[in-house]
């Protein structure tokens, strides 16, 4: 029996607001984004096999966000990175920086490098199903994925040396 | 050195106060709604355009069919009478005729021409030895062209016996009689 969109949305949402909100770095963008997606979700009522429905979440999300992106007002606005910020529970507060180091490092990465890594270590989904998400060869999932590793080891090594 | 593996861990704690929570929810579902009526808007406005084409065809249609369709004979017996001597003058009774002026009569179908002496029975004939029919409803299948001295050239439809003139349909078996007897 499909899911429901309250849970669907309760299953993923907010990883669908959080992969958003790694890739652009604008909080209100990443809910515009999520929106967008379960909006989307309600309206078109896709036929979603079953176990299928996250990655279609996630696939309808990086389109969303590939777009916005690209956008020409986005890349005016925000030039070099996105102001990415933390958002730890409020008992986290004040923890040291290094321990965020990491996701702010993976914020750092070129969009075709950020998606593969969040989709592949943060919501872990295999090479294949990636390949299929973004519509691009496994070798090229693998390929950006080694990359990706070694441009994080030289930010978070450099942060190291700083 | 932190490892990729713990990236969700990491994220879940770095990103614990971002959530989708149901503020976000009742967003969403509000505008699903703005979405579906929007739509459904949309295909609305989008049968305007495809209702005005119908009726554009339709419209189209009707105009094309009217014009394929045979003239009812009383409008015939109208735009034959008017047609007298239209096509490059002005309409003519068979008053106007002016004997004098009559250079040659010529009938269209078989391009018989008369001209000089035999004229002036011909004229006779139309003017004097005709009758008014305008009550009958005739289809005219011929014409006869009347040119005149001064370049003037009268087109009258004919069906032997009878002449559309601008002021209604004559009868005349002597002139049709008379112009098959005339050598050209």
């Amino acid at each position: 029996m499909p899911l429901s969109f309250d849970e669907l949305y309760r299953l993923y949402a907010t990883d669908v607001l959080r992969v958003s909100y790694y890739y652009l770095g604008n909080r209100e963008q990443a809910e515009d984004v999520t929106q967008d997606v379960f909006v989307r979700l309600i309206t078109n009522q896709p036929e979603l096999e079953q176990g299928r429905e996250k990655s279609w979440l996630f696939k309808v999300a990086l389109n969303r966000c590939r777009d916005i992106w690209r956008g020409s007002w986005y890349k005016k606005i925000v030039l070099g990175h996105p102001a990415f910020e933390l958002f730890p529970a409020p008992d986290e507060i004040g923890t040291a920086a290094d321990k965020y180091a990491l996701a702010e490092a993976v914020s750092h990465l070129r969009p075709e490098f950020k998606e593969v890594v969040l989709l592949f270590y943060y919501q872990g989904f295999s090479v294949t199903e990636i390949s299929e998400m973004l519509g691009i060869a496994e070798g090229t999932v693998s390929s950006r994925l080694s990359r990706a590793r070694n441009k994080l080891q030289e930010e978070l090594e450099g942060d190291e040396k700083r | 050195m932190i490892k990729l593996e713990n990236l969700p861990e990491i994220t879940d704690r770095a990103f614990d106060g971002l959530k989708a929570n149901e503020s976000l929810k009742i967003r969403i579902l509000k505008a699903a709604i703005q979405e579906e009526k929007t739509y459904t808007h949309r295909q609305k406005r989008h049968l305007v355009p495809v209702l005005l084409s119908s009726v554009a065809v339709m419209i189209l249609c009707v105009v094309l069919l009217n014009g394929k369709k045979p003239i009812p004979s009383e409008e015939q017996h109208l735009i034959h009478s008017f047609t007298a001597g239209s096509s490059e003058t002005a309409p003519v009774s068979y008053k106007e005729i002016d004997l004098l002026s009559v250079k040659s009569i010529v009938r269209c179908s078989d391009g018989k021409k008369i001209e000089n002496d035999q004229l002036k029975q011909l004229i006779e004939a139309l003017q004097s030895d005709s009758v008014n029919v305008s009550d009958d409803i005739i289809s005219m299948n011929d014409q006869l062209k009347i040119y005149n001295t001064d370049g003037l050239c009268f087109i009258i439809p004919i069906n032997p016996p009878y002449i559309g003139w601008s002021d209604g349909i004559r009868k005349s078996d002597l002139f049709f009689r008379l112009l098959e007897e005339t050598k050209d």
